[in-house]
């Protein structure tokens, strides 16, 4: 290793646990190798704009702002009935709506903090009343946020393909089965675990009306009519891309204008005031992922380019034999990454240093771009730097370690061995994006 | 000398909101027309998604001035929290010495910075990225963005440095 990478790699670690704003360390970082190397600065400058310049990075901004939107156009508000008329009358139900109406949102918002930011506040309140604790209902919707990442549009996917030069709408379809079963798996647990989380004394308070099976027909049919505006929006989103009527970018673009009428003109709660705050918050959003993305890709090519990459896949394959253990160490490496830093970053740096590797082992790279994405899912949900922790947080009024040990529980019983299950069954991701858009699009896995 | 700062910062601020919020709907307008023009009135219009690149690019780079000036940019700061939460006079003078790290970072950003704003004005016929449109405008934004990015950080620096001066003071008295 030469001095100029050893000088890149120490400022970038000393940076990022002194707590210096990631856009502007990659750069620091990237500028320090490179003025030791005594290599020209303008590659610094040269990439940064020319990493912005992208169709992909448009997509993730609509993505972004129909998320945002969502919550503000009353469009959540509508699928949590929805969500409840379909599993709230079970046992431990009403958490369920949670993870259900997390499924509907993802498929809108394309991301974990908007989920949690529309649903805590209309959820935690009201499973109050019927004896949830709040800490567990927050918890068990920070825990399901992630699915955000896995449940198409994604933005994590779309990070994930502007690195890795993959089909957008093939890691979309990925990462379907591992979110589906990642849901499944978090109400089985749900169902078992929620009485310990129960206040008996608030819930016998609560009567619930008994309804006949024909009444509860006739609820679904109710909640579903009104939640159909919502729900059209995933379908119009997924038609337009799988039907090959538009590009993902252009069904982002949809998706807004989809929401802003809804918002408007069909459910009339969205005003001009709400409009700019969703906006504005957008604009913040983007203005995060792009200087990451930016300076990221300036961090990550300056990698490559003095062959830190290389060297990285010598010395992995080096240490295993296996492509068992390669893939496991991949998962430990990446979930300890995610334990430190947002998702995001975390796919700009990692993907183009693993590549030559996993080309080298021959995993796919559509099952790899679903084993990345649930990791830096997880990496959201896991302490200490949990980014759906913290707004979950300060969005319920629980505190931090009054969160953690039941997020924990389901990070051990459902999260890692999803992840597992992802990772050593390739089917899983492969085999939907096979059948929908051909083997030659997936390549052998 | 200080209102006269204020007013510059309010200007900027305004600016920004409205160059960047104008350019997010633009964007989304001028994408959604092109799917509307494609599938309706069956006329693609050649230059309608190289004009909504060309804007979003240019609004993509004011935000991130924009988000400087909110102190949004993300950093992994359990450390900090960590070591200096319970003392917030520190963690204070801590967040200070990070933005001041951070602007000395962009001042040494800003050389490669213009001369890629240079070559971009003196070679404006490079500018071919996009067809239709100069995008030698687009590097000369992206060295607006970073003397904002500057401008930001400078002004937070101050504020931070005033309120701790008056906090001091207030508690000398």
């Amino acid at each position: 290793m030469s001095l100029g990478v050893f000088l890149a790699i120490s400022v970038f670690f000393v940076g990022l646990f002194g707590g210096i704003p990631l856009g502007w360390l990659f750069i620091a970082s990237s500028a320090t190798g490179i003025i030791v190397a005594g290599m020209p600065l303008s590659f610094v400058a040269n990439t940064f704009y020319h990493s912005l310049n992208s169709y992909v990075i448009m997509a993730i901004a609509f993505f972004v702002y129909a998320g945002s939107l969502i919550s503000e156009a009353g469009l959540a508000d509508r699928i949590v009935r929805f969500s409840y008329a379909l599993v709230g009358r079970i046992r431990g139900g009403m958490e369920a709506v949670g993870i259900v109406s997390t499924i509907f949102l993802s498929a809108l918002t394309g991301s974990s903090v908007p989920c949690i930011s529309a649903l805590i506040p209309l959820l935690v309140p009201r499973l109050e009343k019927y004896g949830y604790k709040r800490e567990y209902t927050t918890a068990i919707l920070c825990s399901s946020s992630f699915m955000g990442y896995l449940i198409p549009p994604s933005v994590p996917a779309l990070i994930y393909c502007l690195v890795a030069q993959q089909s957008v709408s093939a890691i979309f379809l990925s990462t379907v089965f591992p979110g589906l079963i990642l849901a499944l798996g978090y109400a089985i647990l749900n169902y078992f675990i929620c009485p310990r989380y129960m206040d008996e004394k608030k819930a016998s308070e609560i009567t619930e009306e008994v309804l006949s099976f024909r009444e509860r027909l006739l609820e679904l049919r109710n909640s579903t009519w009104v939640a159909l505006p919502a729900l059209g929006c995933p379908l119009v989103i997924l038609i337009g891309i799988y039907g090959g009527i538009c590009t993902p970018n252009e069904a982002g673009a949809i998706a807004v204008i989809y929401c802003m009428i809804i918002g408007f003109w069909v459910y009339r709660e969205l005003t001009m005031r709400k409009l700019w705050s969703a906006t504005y918050s957008s604009l913040i959003s983007m203005g995060v992922i792009a200087i990451l993305i930016a300076s990221g890709t300036v961090f990550a090519r300056y990698l490559i380019r003095v062959g830190v990459a290389q060297q990285l896949a010598g010395f992995i394959l080096g240490m295993f034999d296996s492509k068992v253990l390669i893939l496991l160490s991949l998962n430990i490496f990446l979930l300890l990454l995610g334990m430190f830093m947002d998702g995001v970053p975390v796919l700009i740096l990692s993907v183009p240093l693993i590549l030559p590797l996993m080309n080298e082992i021959g995993v796919n790279l559509v099952h790899l771009g679903a084993i990345v994405i649930l990791n830096v899912g997880l990496g959201v949900v896991t302490p200490p730097f949990a980014m759906s922790i913290f707004v979950g947080s300060r969005l319920s009024g629980c505190s931090y370690s009054e969160l953690v040990p039941i997020m924990i529980l389901f990070l051990i019983f459902v999260g890692i061995p999803v992840l597992l299950l992802t990772t050593y069954i390739p089917a899983l991701s492969c085999w939907l994006p096979s059948i929908v858009l051909g083997p030659q699009v997936v390549g052998a896995w | 000398m200080k209102s006269l700062i204020e007013r510059i910062n309010r200007f900027i601020l305004l600016f920004e909101n409205i160059a960047c919020s104008l350019g997010l709907i633009l964007t989304t307008f001028l994408v959604f027309i092109q799917v509307i023009n494609r599938y309706w009135l069956h006329l693609e219009i050649m230059w309608l998604s190289d004009l909504a690149l060309y804007i979003f690019v240019f609004s993509i780079l004011l935000t991130i001035s924009l988000t400087t000036r909110e102190e949004g940019h993300t950093a992994v700061d359990v450390f900090a929290e960590a070591f200096f939460g319970k003392k917030p006079k520190v963690h204070f003078a801590y967040r200070m010495f990070l933005n001041f790290i951070s602007l000395i970072i962009l001042i040494v950003f800003l050389s490669p910075v213009w001369r890629f704003t240079l070559r971009a004005l003196k070679y404006p016929e490079y500018g071919t990225l996009v067809r239709w449109f100069n995008t030698s405008w687009l590097a000369e934004t992206m060295f607006v963005m970073l003397i904002l990015c500057i401008f930001h950080l400078c002004f937070i620096i101050f504020s931070n440095f005033s309120n701790l001066t008056k906090g001091n003071r207030g508690n000398e008295k």
